[in-house]
């Protein structure tokens, strides 16, 4: 059955590929597709900036004593302490946490995090590279905290244009290379060589200037406009820092297939399309404490690609794997009935998904026609009837996670039928006796256009449903995502199809601006210069508070202007044994292996 | 000599098709190669046009397809758009698997099939006999995807006996190949039973049981030989099938095939990857009727004869 986060089989634009599970990197997320396909984003940010500063050292995780025990408490020291000398009683702890193999959807198109243009292989890169400062879901469902990652400390510059990084000392990468402020330069310098290729982090990165290594221990990272959003940025996965060494061995695009970093796993094996390996880095005391302390407690972690989605629940079933990600709705449905697994959803970071709605085309450029559809479709029914109540309902233009969310937004509509009708009486539309409204001998008629493969089949012939109920009639039409895109920046749809992941609101740039109606991802050829200059003057206010309270008012005026249907907030699914325990969770919904244990 | 060199030159003009066909691929897809190849890096039209300008995408197609030609008579297929890896290597690396679960279904035909086609042949009718032709009827019925998930469900989810994806060990070869090659032995059943049948009626078997030659000689050398020849067109002409059919399986299975490789690609729009996988397997069907012919002519010489005068 088709689905919206199957990896790959159904012909997603991606990769794999998407999906694969794979492929031509899709930079609109596509959040259906699993959320593997990630954006590159342009940047640029208009004058006007707040100050604002930050310290960081306060987050927790000063110092401890240097135990070389496995003991809790042995949390990364920040900095400190020296080198160090012996990873001695490590591999003890390591050796407890036993194998763990999990089934991912589809294959990786590099290992190099800076690189890649899929958002799956962060997943992988996150077990083999430290980003110099973590920033990880709250605890308890609370608010999303940043945390000492190879940087103890930061500052911003008040104009959000340079950010200084003071660095740990006692850190080697998986080569035995020392971890400093080169490293650093050459990480950040190597997502901006033309040679990299890179897709997504050259686009997460922005209006980057420069790395200037002040001292082996402290760099500033440079950018030539204001670039607020680079914090949530930096922690998102494409910058984990490398190795200058492998690097410089394995060049710009071989350092791909051999990923040399810091991190909890040290990368053994890959085999193009069929798994990839990684062993335990016995020398890893520098993770945050909230990922769990010292070295990983998994020695060996296995990722076996299995584009197939019933495959991967076979292969869970017959005790293949450990973890399945992103099974059909249908299968982890199944999987929690048998009592047999446990599942772990995780919210992602970025848009709902959803479906743009064409204020430029007749007759959706009515505001009544398009508030009427806002109040004729039940997001609470969507997620319990067709998509087995894995994702949650949608209400906003962001996801609930995403800084910026506006919450006073997502109550702005709720499922009221009656409301519809009464806003479609109001603007002229009468129900003819085929229950389809009429007006000026025109029918209420609405153009919906999906791309293949992005998961909307199932959902959109619910909204269609649901629409009909009050009135409308629909023509659906399926293109494939190249295609689509070109009718989507022509304008020929009522509705679209679209779900974007990114790690900072900032994303709402390259999907409502108005220069992105002809060639970007503004499918609801929304133009509103209001919007476009408070969205240009949220990235350049450092302050958090005052930079999300303008993203609130964008998001606010957006669903006001009923531009955009929502429809769900995905989920990362991950189906587990019950033997797996201690994944963290990231915020662009996925999982960490930092304390991980089998058994 | 001849025979060989004849096969041969008629192998040739389908290389070329095939060479041709995917040389094509990149033109037949809709879409500029140049914007897909560039998708999603918010490229501006001087990329776009450089690109095309490195591609080749402005010379004349005949052009475009000598320079094709050259590159691949050179092994070079290309840079995967995904993995910017040499599709070359990413297939030839991919190509065991593949042809481990081909000839593993194959000898799971043949194993299963001409035995069964053999009993059921010597003594139609018989309750034997009744029993092989259900089995190929339900053989040739059930596809072997519907068949594979089947075993997956008995052997992998329910009594956990063998492993429902490949993990690289010879027991998860055992379903895959078993549920590709089932419809095939089922196929070869059929075949080899007809056939018996028909020699035993034939003049030459009469007159070796008149000359008071044993059963199982009459079958062994006579009828068998005879019944072979149709037997090998057959598989040779399945195993185009069995490739294709490995595609399939080998997505179910999640093995990193050839097959499994084109499938994901062709939904990613990975053009080279197409390319170098449609030349690949084309010729790997050539190559392999081409090696079918030489077997069969080398078992029954009226083959090469016959030819000769075509």
């Amino acid at each position: 059955m088709t689905d919206h986060r199957n990896g790959d089989s159904s012909g997603r634009p991606s990769e794999v590929g998407s999906p694969e599970d794979a492929g031509i990197v899709n930079p609109l997320f596509l959040r259906p597709s699993a959320g593997q396909h990630f954006s590159r984003r342009r940047m640029f940010g208009l004058g006007g900036a707040v100050a604002a500063g930050f310290v960081l050292s306060a987050c927790g995780a000063t110092s401890s004593t240097a135990s070389s025990s496995s003991s809790p408490s042995a949390a990364a020291d920040s900095g400190a302490a020296a080198a160090p000398s012996a990873p001695s009683a490590a591999p003890v702890a390591a050796a407890a946490g036993g194998k763990l193999v999990m089934g991912i959807p589809s294959t990786p198109d590099t290992l190099d995090p800076g690189a890649t243009g899929l958002a799956l292989t962060l997943l992988i890169t996150f077990a083999l590279f430290d980003p110099l400062v973590w920033w990880l879901p709250g605890k308890n469902g609370g608010a999303s905290e940043f945390h000492p990652g190879l940087a103890t400390s930061y500052t911003v510059s008040a104009d959000a244009t340079t950010y200084t990084f003071k660095l740990r000392t006692d850190v080697t990468f998986h080569d035995g290379t020392k971890f400093d402020a080169a490293a650093v330069k050459a990480t950040y310098d190597h997502v901006v060589d033309p040679a990299t290729k890179s897709k997504s982090g050259l686009g997460a990165l922005g209006p980057y200037k420069e790395t200037k290594i002040i001292d082996p221990s402290t760099v500033e990272i440079i950018f030539s406009e204001p670039n607020a959003g680079f914090l949530h940025q930096q922690a998102a996965g494409n910058f984990g820092i490398i190795s200058p060494t492998a690097l410089a061995k394995y060049g710009a695009t071989g350092f791909g297939n051999h990923p040399v970093g810091t991190g909890p796993f040290m990368f053994s094996e890959y085999v193009s399309g069929d798994h990839l390996t990684v062993l335990n880095n016995p020398a890893y005391k520098w993770g945050p404490p909230a990922l769990g302390t010292g070295p990983a407690k998994l020695s060996e972690l296995t990722f076996r690609i299995v584009p197939d989605d019933s495959g991967r629940y076979n292969a869970m079933q017959a005790g293949q794997l450990q973890i399945a990600m992103n099974l059909p709705a249908n299968d982890i449905s199944a999987a929690s009935k048998s009592g047999k697994f446990t599942q772990l959803t995780v919210p992602s970071i970025g848009t709902p998904s959803g479906m743009p709605i064409n204020v430029t085309k007749f007759p959706t450029d009515d505001i009544n026609v398009r508030q009427a559809i806002m109040y004729a479709v039940d997001q609470e029914k969507l997620t319990k009837d067709v998509l087995f109540g894995v994702d949650v309902p949608a209400h906003s233009v962001l996801t609930p996670i995403t800084p910026g969310y506006s919450k006073p937004s997502s109550t702005l509509y709720s499922y009221n039928p009656d409301k519809a009708n009464a806003l479609l009486d109001a603007a002229g539309w009468v129900k003819g006796s085929d229950g389809v409204r009429a007006k000026d001998g025109k029918k209420l008629s609405l153009e919906i256009l999906l791309f293949t493969g992005g998961g909307f089949e199932l959902p959109a012939q619910f909204v269609v449903s649901q629409l009909s109920k009050v009135g409308f009639t629909s023509t659906t039409t399926v293109q494939p995502f190249a295609t689509a895109q070109g009718s989507f920046n022509a304008g020929t749809h009522n509705l679209g199809a679209f779900g974007y992941y990114g790690a900072d609101p900032y994303l709402l740039n390259i999907w409502v601006n108005s220069d992105a109606i002809k060639s970007g991802f503004n499918w609801s050829h929304y133009a509103n210069p209001a919007v476009d200059a408070m969205i240009a003057k949220a990235n350049a206010t450092a302050a958090d508070t005052a930079r999300n309270a303008l993203y609130e008012q964008v998001g606010t005026t957006l669903m006001k202007d009923a531009m955009y249907l929502p429809l769900w907030d995905v989920n990362g699914a991950f189906t587990m044994a019950p033997t797996v325990k201690n994944v963290s969770t990231t915020l662009n919904g996925y999982i960490l292996f930092h304390g991980a244990q089998v058994g | 000599m001849d025979y060989v060199l004849r096969r041969l030159a008629a192998a040739l003009p389908v290389l070329f098709g095939i060479t041709v066909l995917a040389f094509l691929l990149i033109h037949l897809m809709p879409g500029d190669p140049a914007q897909i190849i560039l998708f999603g890096s918010n490229s501006t039209p001087e990329q776009i046009a450089g690109l095309r300008q490195q591609l080749g995408l402005n010379d004349s197609l005949p052009r475009q397809y000598l320079d094709f030609l050259g590159q691949l008579l050179h092994g070079n297929l290309g840079t995967s758009y995904l993995t910017q890896n040499s599709v070359a290597h990413e297939l030839l690396s991919r190509a065991p698997s593949t042809l481990v679960l081909t000839f593993s279904a194959l000898a799971v035909a043949i194993v299963i099939g001409v035995p069964l086609g053999l009993a059921a042949g010597v003594r139609p009718n018989s309750s034997l006999d009744r029993l092989c032709r259900g089995f190929s009827f339900l053989g040739v019925a059930i596809p072997y995807f519907f068949l594979a998930l089947v075993l997956v469900l008995f052997f992998s989810v329910k009594l956990q006996w063998l492993p429902a994806i490949d993990d690289g060990t010879v027991s998860s070869l055992i379903i895959p190949a078993v549920s590709l090659g089932w419809g095939y032995s089922a196929i070869l059943t059929r075949l080899i039973r007809g056939k018996i049948i028909q020699e035993y009626r034939s003049d030459y078997v009469k007159a070796a049981r008149a000359h008071g030659a044993s059963e199982s000689r009459v079958l062994m050398r006579h009828a068998l030989r005879n019944s072979s020849i149709p037997a090998i067109t057959t598989i040779g002409l399945q195993f185009g099938n069995i490739l294709t059919g490995a595609a399939i399986t080998e997505v179910i299975f999640g093995r990193a095939g050839i097959g499994s490789f084109l499938a994901t690609s062709i939904t990613s729009k990975n053009i080279p990857v197409v390319q170098g996988a449609v030349v690949l397997i084309g010729g790997g069907y050539v190559v392999i009727n081409l090696i079918i012919d030489l077997i069969v002519g080398a078992v029954d010489p009226r083959t090469r004869l016959a030819t000769a005068v075509a």
